[in-house]
């Protein structure tokens, strides 16, 4: 499994960049995938959009439908985009320490 | 050219196994020719080629074989036996290879996709309350937003429905605002459909697995809920070529007894623009002139329907877009070259090959000069998007419900994530 280096940790990922296992997330995963995803700052919705993530991956074991995700946070999904430019998959959730989605994404 | 094979065992067990499993691969009707490899996108990686993978089972290297990813970098797109002489099913042979690795040492993410669809009904694992939600949401949302679709009937389990729709879990699950445009054209048809709840996500990860108790699981569970509990006379799968050939081929395979019949989206887009139903056209394109190609996903063309599939893509496409505005790639229809994202490729994690497979269908696709590639198949979609930003592209890759929606002026501002900056306002 790759292997990646961070200020001064590192990280097992997968083909996919997704981090090899949920327990081994950490802040200093979130500010790796924040460069590697190009995103300037994060705010307090970005924030709120990975402790949302967490805690439905926690509850039920997947990432949540957008719908759901935009439901709880009240986001809509372009929002999400302007967030995350890789999107609630492939960056939100990335960045939440989640695995890669299964099926046809 | 692949290295020559080294030969220090022999075994027949593996030999025996395909033969027995299929009946069409006699191994020992092979020329050696070599057709097979020189029409095969995925020859030479892994220093793999068809040709070579067959004759090392007949080889008696069974050891070797099985330690072959290549099995899993092979997309088993069928071009390889089209062109085979002897008729060798060399894509089934593939799929047996793979149904005989260790369960858990398949590839991951094809193993999770086919576990969480025997679990949750769909590859992605979603509980059936949460698509329920969004599907109620996003119909909602449309009819607020367009006063034409204030009617828009959208059901789930609706008993005694004409038609049941097989729907891709990709949509509702991660873009829901792609849903609309089909429910759109159903709408404006005046089709009375419905979705089942059982088994509602069209795809079959463990088709791709090997996994054959998985696949005619989801199957069958399927087919009693359409036959037994909705009584819906046509399934119609939508734009998703392996979901499509999984239904299509499975029920064969397992001899499911089924009541229903089965149908592809593009084949009733045809037909409804043909009884007049659909009153696309493509006027909108006529100062524009702007170029699409298309993409003939294995699975629904040379895999399954064949020309009909193929002529029926072009038909709607050129009602939609105007005849002079489609460019054809090179080969085309059912001798057209996978994408390079079937056979679960995009979920086994294999990726430099799996990019470089899809190089010459990015060279084919460039050389058209086309702006957009219209492909009715999720796996050829992500793909065929994936090598565009890879290889440096400059093309978009759409739906069919998208342009002939556009084609309606229907076609909603959230609804073009997919569309180029020249048609974002086109039809609004």
């Amino acid at each position: 499994m790759p292997q990646v280096e961070f200020n001064g940790e590192t990280f097992s990922i997968d083909e996919d960049g997704f981090i090899d296992d949920y327990s081994n997330w950490s802040e200093g995963w979130v500010q790796y995938v924040k460069k590697v995803e190009g995103i300037e700052e994060l705010n307090d919705e970005h924030h709120l959009v990975i402790a949302m993530l967490r805690e439905y991956y926690e509850k039920n074991g997947i990432a949540p439908m957008v719908r759901v995700l935009s439901k709880v946070t009240k986001f809509k999904l372009k929002h999400i985009y302007e967030l995350f430019p890789s999107g609630p998959g492939k960056g939100a959730c990335k960045m939440a320490g989640l695995p890669k989605p299964t099926g046809c994404v | 050219m692949a290295k020559p094979i080294e030969l220090d065992d022999f075994k027949t067990e593996l030999k025996e196994m395909v033969e027995n499993n299929v009946p069409d691969a006699n191994l020992d009707l092979c020329l050696t020719c070599g057709t097979c490899s020189g029409g095969c996108p995925a020859t030479e990686l892994m220093d793999m080629d068809p040709r070579k993978f067959l004759r090392m089972i007949l080889l008696g290297m069974d050891e070797a074989v099985m330690k072959s990813d290549w099995t899993w970098v092979c997309t088993m797109c069928a071009r390889c036996m089209t062109v085979c002489p002897m008729k060798i099913n060399i894509p089934k042979m593939i799929y047996n290879i793979r149904s005989r690795w260790p369960r858990e040492e398949r590839p991951k993410g094809i193993l999770g996709s086919c576990d969480q669809h025997i679990r949750s009904g769909n590859a992605m694992g979603v509980p059936k309350e949460d698509f329920i939600f969004t599907v109620e949401d996003v119909a909602e949302e449309i009819k607020e937003m367009d006063p034409r679709f204030k009617d828009l009937e959208v059901t789930i389990d609706r008993v005694g429905a004409h038609m049941a729709i097989n729907q891709n879990s990709r949509e509702p699950v991660t873009e829901p605002d792609e849903l609309g445009p089909l429910w759109k054209i159903l709408h404006l048809v005046g089709a009375d459909w419905t979705y089942p709840s059982v088994m509602w996500a069209g795809e079959n990860y463990c088709m791709f697995l090997g996994d054959n108790e998985g696949w005619r699981y989801i199957l069958e569970e399927f087919t009693s809920h359409i036959d037994n509990t909705l009584g819906c006379k046509l399934v119609v799968n939508t734009e998703c070529g392996h979901s499509f050939y999984a239904i299509w081929e499975g029920l064969k395979k397992f001899n499911i007894d089924h009541k229903f019949e089965f149908k592809n989206a593009v084949e009733l887009y045809a037909q409804w623009i043909r009884e007049g139903k659909l009153k696309v056209n493509s006027d909108w394109n006529k100062d524009l002139k702007i170029k699409f190609t298309l993409q003939d996903p294995c699975n629904i063309v040379r895999k399954s329907v064949g020309e009909p599939m193929a002529d029926d893509m072009r038909f709607v496409l050129e009602s939609v877009v105007g005849e002079e505005n489609v460019v054809e790639m090179i080969p085309n229809r059912s001798n057209n070259f996978c994408c390079g994202g079937g056979g679960g490729s995009l979920q086994a994690g294999f990726f430099e090959e799996r990019r470089a497979y899809g190089k010459v269908k990015f060279d084919q696709i460039m050389a058209t000069g086309a702006q957009y590639v219209v492909v009715p198949c999720h796996n050829c979609h992500a793909q065929i998007m994936d090598i565009e930003k890879v290889f440096g592209g400059n093309y978009h890759v759409v739906h069919y419900w998208t342009l002939i929606c556009l084609s309606l002026g229907v076609l909603g501002e959230n609804e073009r994530e997919y569309l180029g900056p020249d048609l974002k306002d086109v039809g609004l």
